[in-house]
């Protein structure tokens, strides 16, 4: 037997798991630009929260559990638990004595861990009489989450896809339509924003925080139309928590514990999906468990970028976070992990790595590629390329694992499935993917917008 | 409770949450929270439903503030009371139900 199903008979979380309530010191919240009060010259005349106060409340919040609405909790009832697999094919490939999990939200009705939070916030819009939600998506994950999830709770949705996912991947865009939703490109001449990348870059291939700027000017045009974002925001962590907590739940059926959790980052939601919990269970039980997030060296955030506030999107129409960034306005090669494609890391995740409570991995595209292919044809599921990233430090581990003879336990996030990027995986067969080398010269230069040692590090508690 | 008291305190936990360094008195009801006084924006309007929450104890609901025309003072202090006679009515028609 190569796999082990450990889903059968566990309930779904009912709460969701606030790593706010366990960290040993505040981490600063948003906040405007010291310039920009919120006049109305980028923005609407009236105060329009983009947010509904829950949400607000939930990304605020210090309590540790945070209950999951019925509505929501029934929604992911529909597929959750998701697996807690041993790929024991994997393994023996490797020939290494780790024992290596994988938790797969590739079986999730959209193919990743993104529809864990698109539901919760297109209930929480829908219930705040918002109508229509619109957003910026890389790869597609998201955007195909938040589309499943208006269409499960009756709004319209909005999809701004970065221009060279959508290029790469025209099926994710007959995904997205086919459940209802609408897809431009990004940049697009829809709004002001994106009319002035095209000025600048007509062949822009654009990027998450493009699509970010090009989301939320669409969205200020209808007072009954919010921005939904889908990787980065403190709400968004939380709802990614019930993958960990159920893993936490699995591994212990099973007797085991992870020495290391490894998932992939773009900003930040599947890491915390599946590492914050294990963290709340480090603390309690007194292990220690190293966390490590992947991330792809053409869009280095951990690796190479700097801690600074810095805006969430290209032209800063959303406000500044403290986060490690490579600068709002960084535009990545087009590599096709896109949903790894985005300049900064979520606040949070930031903090936990400036506090060294965890590390960071970078990696090249082919050698990305390389591990994808090897776990799918031992353990034949194809991942996503985002999660082949979390795969390629497997590989590592497990090396170290067998050099140092040490039985180690690895559980890394299968985040989604990479039957939408079938095209990539046969450029890799084709020998047609772009050597690695070319990112190792890539020009990382953020400057700093905004004071690091701004008084508002204090924030809003 | 009456009106002038939600409004005071309204204008009270405006001054003290956004650090408006100004008197409470001072805050008109006509003055609009884009000005330079309040330079209120949507976020910081978050954090100060949530305080204006704990300072009278409910909870206002998403669809009141999505809703709301929030341009100035006067039309915070609005949805609050206006929140607050809801809770009261809920609390009363349970009471009576």
């Amino acid at each position: 037997m190569t796999t082990v199903n450990t889903a059968s008979g566990l309930q779904v979380p009912t709460a969701w798991y606030n790593i706010l309530a366990d960290l040993p010191d505040y981490v600063p919240h948003e906040k405007r630009p010291p310039t920009d009060p919120g006049t109305e010259a980028d923005g609407p005349a009236r105060l329009v929260p983009q947010l509904p106060l829950t949400v607000y409340r939930q990304s605020v919040s210090r309590e540790r559990h945070i209950p999951i609405p019925d509505e929501v909790l029934e929604q992911y009832e529909r597929w959750r638990p998701t697996p807690l697999l041993r790929a024991r094919a994997f393994e023996q490939y490797l020939d290494t004595p780790a024992h290596i999990y994988y938790k797969y939200e590739g079986a999730s009705p959209s193919g990743s861990h993104k529809l864990n939070s698109a539901l919760a916030q297109a209930y929480y819009y829908s219930r705040a009489g918002i109508q229509e939600l619109a957003t910026g998506t890389g790869a597609g994950q998201w955007g195909t989450a938040l589309a499943m999830a208006c269409r499960a709770f009756g709004l319209a949705c909005t999809v701004f896809m970065v221009r060279c996912s959508y290029d790469q991947k025209p099926q994710r865009r007959a995904m997205m339509e086919l459940l209802g939703a609408r897809v431009v490109p990004s940049p697009s001449t829809l709004t002001r924003s994106g009319r002035k990348v095209l000025a600048g870059a007509p062949d822009s291939p654009g990027s998450l925080s493009i699509a970010g700027s090009v989301g939320i000017q669409y969205a200020w045009e209808d007072s009954a139309r919010r921005y939904a974002a889908g990787s980065a925001e403190n709400h968004v962590l939380l709802h990614q928590t019930v993958i960990g907590q159920e893993a936490v739940e699995q591994m212990r059926r099973l007797g085991e514990f992870p020495d290391t959790v490894i998932a992939a980052i773009g900003a930040g939601s599947n890491f915390a999906g599946l590492a914050f919990p294990f963290y709340r269970e480090s603390l309690a039980e007194g292990r220690h468990t190293e966390l490590v997030a992947v991330e792809p060296k053409a869009c280095p955030k951990l690796t190479r970028g700097r801690y600074m506030w810095d805006h969430h999107d290209a032209t800063g129409s959303m406000p500044m976070s403290k986060m490690y960034s490579l600068g709002h306005d960084f535009v990545p090669p087009a590599i096709h992990a896109g949903g790894l494609r985005y300049h900064g890391a979520a606040p949070i995740v930031s903090w936990m790595h400036h506090q060294k409570l965890m590390s960071a991995e970078a990696y090249g595209q082919r050698e990305v590629f390389e591990a994808g292919l090897t776990f799918a044809r031992t353990e034949h599921i194809i991942p996503a390329p985002e999660s082949a990233h979390a795969i390629r430090c497997v590989i590592d581990k497990a090396a170290l694992a067998r050099k140092t003879g040490r039985p180690t336990v690895i559980l890394f996030s299968l985040s989604g499935h990479g039957l939408m990027d079938l095209g990539a995986y046969q450029q890799y067969l084709d020998g047609t993917l772009p050597p690695d080398e070319e990112f190792d010269d890539l020009v990382v230069d953020p400057a700093d917008p905004a004071d690091a040692a701004d008084p508002a590090d204090r924030g809003d508690r | 409770m009456n009106e002038l008291t939600v409004s005071a305190r309204v204008k009270r936990v405006m001054t003290d949450v956004l650090d408006l360094g100004v008197d409470t008195a001072q805050l008109d009801d006509g003055m609009l929270l884009y000005s330079t006084a309040i330079q209120l924006d949507s976020l910081r309007l978050l954090h100060l439903l949530t305080a204006l929450e704990q300072e009278f104890d409910c909870q206002i609901d998403d669809e009141a503030v999505m809703s709301a025309e929030l341009t100035d003072v006067g039309s915070v202090v609005a949805l609050v009371s206006t929140q607050l006679g809801q809770a009261r009515r809920h609390a009363s028609a349970a009471e009576h139900g």
